[in-house]
């Protein structure tokens, strides 16, 4: 994934060359899920994968507009993002199968993917904890700067997130310190099963709350990877020079809330809502658009998902081959 | 075996010393560490203009500059994770936690990040949280002793201390420190008045000082409770032959110089400010009975609060934890077969 790298920060998303590696990050998003879900189900990857599915125009979007030195960090549902942010992928994978090769030793898992030398900090298991401790990057941002800060912070969250204090704590320090972060909330539909009514009473306007502690509201259609894309550029310009940003980005999970949930599967999601959905899928839509406009042809698309078939399956031979972490390092830099 | 540092009253003699307060002893380790790395910083409700519900961080805004000292609204969770947040990308932030009753709202932090971060990430979070507490005030919501909670989470460093000395260089040691110190003090002993070197005062973290050697009783102690355990040694000077020991760091714990205690006087007494049913002095008592139990005389003993809330009338507060009175019954009782 290293030859991905900052590529679509330069030109920006119109250039028909940006335009092809949104789509091929997009593309590699989607499908390196796909295998992690048969890996899961196959055993190699352990526990319960929360796919981004239906989702990935977010993460990729964002991740175009990071520069060296941001910060990125994540929520539950972290794998589209992580990859938007450029960590290579076989170091991810191997991660995801629990083993000493993976980014963060094994000790992380998808939850806590932490590619430091990228600037990409991950997520947390605990909705909404992340949050300040975002701020408080982008105070550091800001402080270490000088006051002028050079770089910003990313802060990905579900609209799950938005009833919980921590939340609400992190977003009036930023509006309140003016440090430069952009929280970027996934709005997917469901917290698990819960859909926006059974979580508030108040409007599904999720940047309007953010405007009341301060913070810049934006909001875009979060299928649209493009749209994103120039939203989280904007954005960065906005964060950096003092004014805090908050975009709503309206997309849709097409996945289960992890491979782990019981039951029948989606049976929250009222009947044909999911197979409608899948008419907005953020991949096809941009894939369209792009054969479209003739900024890609059929093959170019075949070329394209050929190579990023070979990255992930050198990804995969890579975890594979990783060692299992020797238990008898377990407690390997323990502090106290 | 390294044993813990023993007082020395010829010592005490060969360096100059000053006297100050407790919480003047705190502000000059802020102070002084502020001065000596700019990226130290202090984060807290009422530490700027204010300077500190109880004064600590007086001055310091004056002359740091509210780059280095910031008012923050009334959002533990909040400002205590943001500066996780800080601690991870270069900054060393010292965080106020006004009552020890505010970390119901400010645990997450503590338990998500500052008992994760450093052992998933393989890495150092430099972050001193100081929590101020202690029984009696305004409110049961004003006077809680916490540190078990702390105690049981992996990876974070517990500091629990009673003199100036050790207010000033335990917490210039926690500064420097790697690893995520969280500290506890007592407001209850923040007027008193103790010694504390003229020059440079560093503590070491993680050992114990034996502030009387004895041979009848081990008494272990932290904070405030150390103060009236040294009270009521006093008081039976000439009678029982206490070894009182401030464990002062709670985790890690000083386990040579307590064993060593134990071992010489074969009894146990630990006395605690929290709740006795599952506090820090259960802790002591497996620990020892795990490592010596061979050794002690007597069933080793615990004091500790009563299991209620702390109730807000006076005349419960002193029922509530124990006095010099109960600490002395207990050592005589322990003692009594001599």
């Amino acid at each position: 994934m290293s030859d991905l790298k900052e590529v679509a920060t330069k030109a920006g998303p119109d250039a028909p060359a940006e335009r092809r590696e949104l789509y091929k990050r997009l593309l590699c998003a989607r499908m390196f899920e796909e295998r992690m879900t048969a890996a899961n189900a196959a055993g190699q990857v352990p526990g319960g994968l929360m796919q981004s599915i239906g989702q990935e125009a977010v993460g990729i979007g964002i991740g175009s507009a990071r520069r060296e030195g941001d910060i990125g960090r994540s929520w539950v549902r972290g794998i589209s993002q992580a990859i938007g942010f450029g960590l290579p992928l076989p170091e991810l994978c191997a991660e995801l199968f629990g083993r000493a090769g993976g980014v963060m030793g094994g000790r992380g898992g998808a939850q806590f993917l932490a590619w430091r030398e990228g600037g990409y900090l991950g997520g947390s298991g605990v909705v909404g904890s992340v949050l300040p401790v975002a701020v408080g990057h982008a105070m550091g941002q800001k402080l270490l700067g000088d006051g002028r800060p050079q770089n910003v912070t990313f802060c990905y969250l579900g609209e799950g997130a938005l009833h919980i204090g921590p939340t609400h704590e992190a977003m009036n320090l930023a509006g309140l310190w003016r440090v430069p972060i952009i929280f970027v909330c996934e709005d997917n539909g469901y917290a698990l099963s819960a859909t926006w009514s059974m979580q508030t009473g108040g409007p599904r306007e999720a940047a309007t709350r953010a405007k009341l502690y301060g913070l810049s509201p934006h909001e875009v259609d979060g299928n649209d990877v493009e749209a994103v894309a120039r939203a989280a550029s904007q954005a960065r310009e906005e964060a950096i020079s003092g004014r805090p940003v908050f975009i709503l980005a309206k997309t849709y999970r097409l996945a289960p809330f992890s491979t782990g949930e019981t039951g029948a599967l989606g049976s929250y999601v009222p009947a044909g809502e999911r197979e409608a959905a899948w008419e907005h899928d953020p991949v096809k839509r941009h894939e369209t658009a792009l054969t479209g406009e003739g900024v890609l042809d059929e093959e170019q698309v075949a070329a394209i998902r050929a190579e990023v078939a070979e990255n992930i399956a050198r990804a995969v031979a890579f975890a594979e081959a990783s060692p299992i972490p020797d238990v008898s390092r377990f407690g390997e830099g323990a502090l106290a | 075996m390294t044993i813990g540092k023993v007082a020395d009253p010829s010592a005490a003699h060969a360096a100059p010393t000053r006297r100050v307060r407790l919480n003047a002893a705190l502000r000059e380790a802020l102070s002084e560490e502020m001065e000596r790395d700019p990226t130290v910083c202090v984060i807290g409700e009422d530490v700027g203009v204010y300077g500190g519900l109880y004064k600590v961080t007086d001055g310091l805004l004056a002359k740091y500059g509210p780059r280095r000292v910031f008012d923050t609204p009334i959002s533990e969770g909040g400002f205590l994770g943001a500066a996780v947040g800080m601690a991870m990308v270069g900054l060393r932030p010292v965080v106020e936690i006004m009552y020890a009753d505010f970390l119901g709202v400010a645990m997450d932090p503590i338990v998500s990040q500052i008992a994760t971060i450093p052992y998933v990430w393989n890495s150092d979070l430099p972050i001193v949280v100081r929590i101020q507490g202690g029984t009696g005030g305004s409110s049961p919501h004003h006077g809680k002793t916490l540190e078990a909670w702390l105690c049981h989470l992996p990876d974070t460093v517990v500091i629990y201390p009673s003199t100036a000395q050790d207010y000033k260089g335990l917490l210039k040691s926690a500064i420097r420190d790697r690893r995520p110190v969280l500290f506890c003090e007592s407001r209850h002993i923040y007027e008193r008045f103790g010694e504390v070197p003229s020059g440079e005062c560093v503590e070491e973290i993680g050992e114990a000082a034996v502030r009387q050697e004895g041979t009848d009783i081990t008494v272990a102690s932290w904070g405030r409770m150390m103060t009236r355990v040294l009270e009521a040694t006093e008081a039976l000077q000439g009678r029982v032959s206490v070894e009182a020991v401030d464990l002062r760091t709670l985790v890690p714990l000083d386990m040579d110089t307590l064993q060593h205690s134990v071992e010489k006087t074969g009894r146990l007494l630990v006395v605690q400010e929290a709740w006795k049913k599952m506090g820090f002095g259960a802790e002591v008592v497996a620990r020892i009975a795990e490592t010596c139990g061979q050794n002690l005389r007597s069933a080793p003993s615990r004091l500790g609060a009563v299991n209620h809330p702390q109730p807000f009338s006076p005349v419960f507060l002193d029922a509530a934890i124990p006095t010099v009175g109960t600490i002395q019954a207990e050592i005589e009782r322990m003692t009594a077969s001599l």
